[in-house]
C-alpha cells in the first residue's frame, strides 16, 4: 500500500475519532438534561449559587458571595493559603451597585 | 523526446509519499517531537474542557437563583442581618417577594470536614428530590431536627457510623443537638448539594448558633429583568451598609471565574505556551546536517524549489495536526472518562467533602479550532523558513555542508 493512503487513512481515522468523541458528547448532553431540570429545581427551592467542588474555605465553596478581601482577612497580611484557590480567579464585582455620596467642601 | 506526462493529482501523492517516508527514515526524532506535541496539546485541551465543563455547570443552574441577594456588611465582612429591613424592601414597587434565609457552616473536627447548613422547610422539597432513608426502628427527638443530606456527607457520616442520627456539638455548649438524617440527595446533584445538611429552620438557628430575629441574608425575587438592577440601586441608597448581588453579577462571576486570570489557566497556559516555543525555536534555527545535504541531492536530481518545500510542509504538517488530534481526543478521554485524575485535586484542594467529576461535556470547535491553528501554523512556518533557505543555496554546497 501506498504511504498516501496510509496517510489518508489515518486523516480518515482522525475525523472519525473526532467524529465520536463529539457523538459522545451530545449524547451525554441529552442524557443529562433531565438531571440539569432536577438541579434547577433543586436550585429554586434552596437558592444557594456555586458548586460543592471545594469546602475548604467559605469563600471557596460559595465564591460568587464572597468579597475580593475574604481569602486575605484571617489576619493582617495574610495570603490566601488554601490550594484551591490557585485554580479560581477573583471574584467579578464590577457592576455590584455602590452608592458614592458627595459633600460639598466647607469653605473656611 | 517524449515528456512523461504525469497528471497534478498523481504529482501531489508522489510527493506525499516521498515525505512520508522522509519522516519515517528519521523515526526517533519525529516519534519524540510528535509525542512532545501530543502532550502539550493534551494538556491545553485538558484546561479548556475541564473549565468549559465548570462554567457550563455553573451556567446550567444560574437562572434559577434569586434575582438579588442581599447581605450585610460591617467592617468589610458579612454579618447577620436583621428582619427588620424585610418589610420595606417588601414594599418596593416591583419586588415580588423577599425571603429571609438561614445558612452558614458546621465544621465537623473529627473528619475535619466544612458542612453547609440550610435551613427551610422540608416539607416543600418533593419526592423526587431525594431519598427518603427508612429511619422508623430511629426516634426523632424533635421534627425541627430531621434533616436532608448530600450524598458526600453521608457518605461521610457512614465511616464514624453517624449515618442515622448526628451529634451537633460545640465545646461552649451546654446540650448537644441530635438530628435525625432522613434523606439524602440523588447522586446527579451532588455537584450542587453534595456538603448541604438541609433542616428545619429552627433546628438551623440552633445549631449555627444565629439570634433569634436575624438571618444570613436576604433572596429578592423580581418578575420583571429589566428592573433588577434599578431596585438594587434603590436598595443600596436606601440602606447603604447592605450589599446587593444581583443574578447577573453572580453570572459575570460564573463566566470569569476560569479565566486567564485563575493560576491554573494561567500557569498551565504559559508551560504550555513555553515549551511550544522551545520546539519552534528549534525547528525554525537551521536545519541538521543530513537534512541540508537531502535537500542538495533533490535539488540536484532536479527538484524545484517549490516541490522541496513542499515535502517539508507536508513533514511539518503530518506531524502537527496528528499530534492535534491525538491531543484533542486524549484530553477528552482524561477529562470526561476518567474524570480528570489528579487534575481535580487542584479545584478539590484540602477538601473532606468534595463530589464525583462527572461534568457535562464541554466540546466547542470554535475552541478546537483555535488550538488546530495555534499550533501547526506556527510550526508549519517555522519549518519551511530554514528549508527555503538550504533550497536557494547552490546544491553543490549543500551537499558538501559548506557553510
Amino acid at each position: 500500500m501506498r504511504y498516501s493512503n496510509t496517510v489518508f487513512i489515518a486523516f480518515l481515522l482522525s475525523f472519525l475519532l473526532i467524529g465520536i468523541v463529539y457523538q459522545h458528547s451530545q449524547y451525554r448532553i441529552e442524557e443529562i438534561q433531565p438531571v440539569i431540570d432536577v438541579r434547577l429545581k433543586i436550585t429554586r427551592k434552596i437558592g444557594l449559587p456555586d458548586l460543592a467542588i471545594t469546602t475548604a474555605a467559605r469563600y471557596l465553596r460559595h465564591y460568587s458571595l464572597g468579597d475580593i478581601n475574604t481569602p486575605f482577612q484571617d489576619y493582617p497580611a495574610s495570603l490566601d493559603h488554601f490550594p484551591a484557590g490557585f485554580a479560581y480567579s477573583v471574584p467579578n464585582f464590577e457592576n455590584i451597585p455602590v452608592i458614592f455620596r458627595l459633600h460639598p467642601r466647607s469653605s473656611n | 523526446m517524449e515528456k512523461l506526462k504525469v497528471n497534478w493529482l498523481d504529482k501531489k501523492l508522489n510527493v506525499i509519499d516521498f515525505a512520508f517516508q522522509s519522516l519515517l527514515r528519521h523515526k526517533t526524532k519525529n516519534g519524540l517531537i510528535f509525542l512532545i506535541f501530543l502532550v502539550i496539546i493534551s494538556i491545553i485541551s485538558s484546561i479548556f474542557f475541564i473549565t468549559g465543563s465548570l462554567t457550563k455547570e455553573l451556567m446550567s443552574t444560574s437562572k434559577s437563583l434569586p434575582d438579588i441577594t442581599i447581605q450585610k456588611i460591617q467592617g468589610g465582612r458579612q454579618v447577620v442581618i436583621e428582619d427588620s429591613y424585610l418589610s420595606s424592601i417588601e414594599k418596593m414597587p416591583g419586588v415580588e417577594s423577599v425571603e429571609p434565609r438561614l445558612w452558614g457552616y458546621f465544621y465537623f473536627n473529627e473528619l475535619k470536614a466544612n458542612f453547609t447548613i440550610y435551613g427551610m422547610d422540608l416539607n416543600t422539597l418533593e419526592a423526587d428530590e431525594y431519598t427518603k432513608i427508612d429511619q422508623q426502628q430511629v426516634q426523632s427527638p424533635n421534627p425541627d431536627y430531621d434533616m436532608i443530606v448530600g450524598t458526600g456527607v453521608y457518605r461521610l457520616l457512614k465511616e464514624v457510623f453517624m449515618e442515622q442520627n448526628f451529634i451537633f456539638n460545640q465545646s461552649n455548649w451546654e446540650q448537644e443537638i441530635a438530628c435525625r438524617i432522613i434523606g439524602t440527595f440523588k447522586a446527579e446533584t451532588q455537584l450542587q448539594t453534595n456538603d448541604l445538611m438541609i433542616m428545619q429552620v429552627e433546628g438551623a438557628r440552633k445549631v449555627l448558633e444565629i439570634p433569634e430575629s436575624t438571618y444570613t441574608d436576604f433572596a429578592v425575587y423580581i418578575p420583571n429583568p429589566e428592573e433588577v438592577q434599578n431596585i438594587a440601586i434603590k436598595i443600596n441608597r436606601l440602606y447603604p451598609e447592605l450589599r446587593t448581588v444581583t443574578k447577573k453579577n453572580i453570572e459575570t462571576t460564573y463566566r470569569s471565574v476560569f479565566n486567564w486570570r485563575s493560576g491554573f489557566v494561567l500557569s498551565g497556559l504559559l508551560i504550555s505556551i513555553l515549551a511550544f516555543l522551545v520546539i519552534i525555536w528549534d525547528k525554525a534555527s537551521g536545519l541538521g546536517n543530513e537534512e541540508k545535504k537531502e535537500i542538495g541531492i533533490l535539488k540536484a536530481i532536479g527538484w524545484d524549489t517549490d516541490m522541496v518545500l513542499s515535502v517539508k510542509l507536508y513533514e511539518g504538517f503530518f506531524i502537527s495536526s496528528f499530534a492535534c488530534f491525538g491531543g484533542i481526543i486524549s484530553a477528552y478521554i482524561f477529562v470526561y472518562i476518567f474524570k480528570a485524575p489528579g487534575l481535580k485535586h487542584i479545584f478539590i484542594g484540602w477538601s473532606s467533602v468534595y463530589p464525583d467529576f462527572d461534568l457535562i461535556p464541554f466540546f466547542d470547535f470554535n475552541y478546537l479550532l483555535l488550538i488546530f491553528i495555534l499550533t501547526v501554523i506556527p510550526y508549519c512556518t517555522a519549518i519551511l523558513f530554514p528549508a527555503w533557505k538550504v533550497a536557494i543555496t547552490d546544491p553543490d554546497v549543500a551537499m558538501r555542508n559548506i557553510n
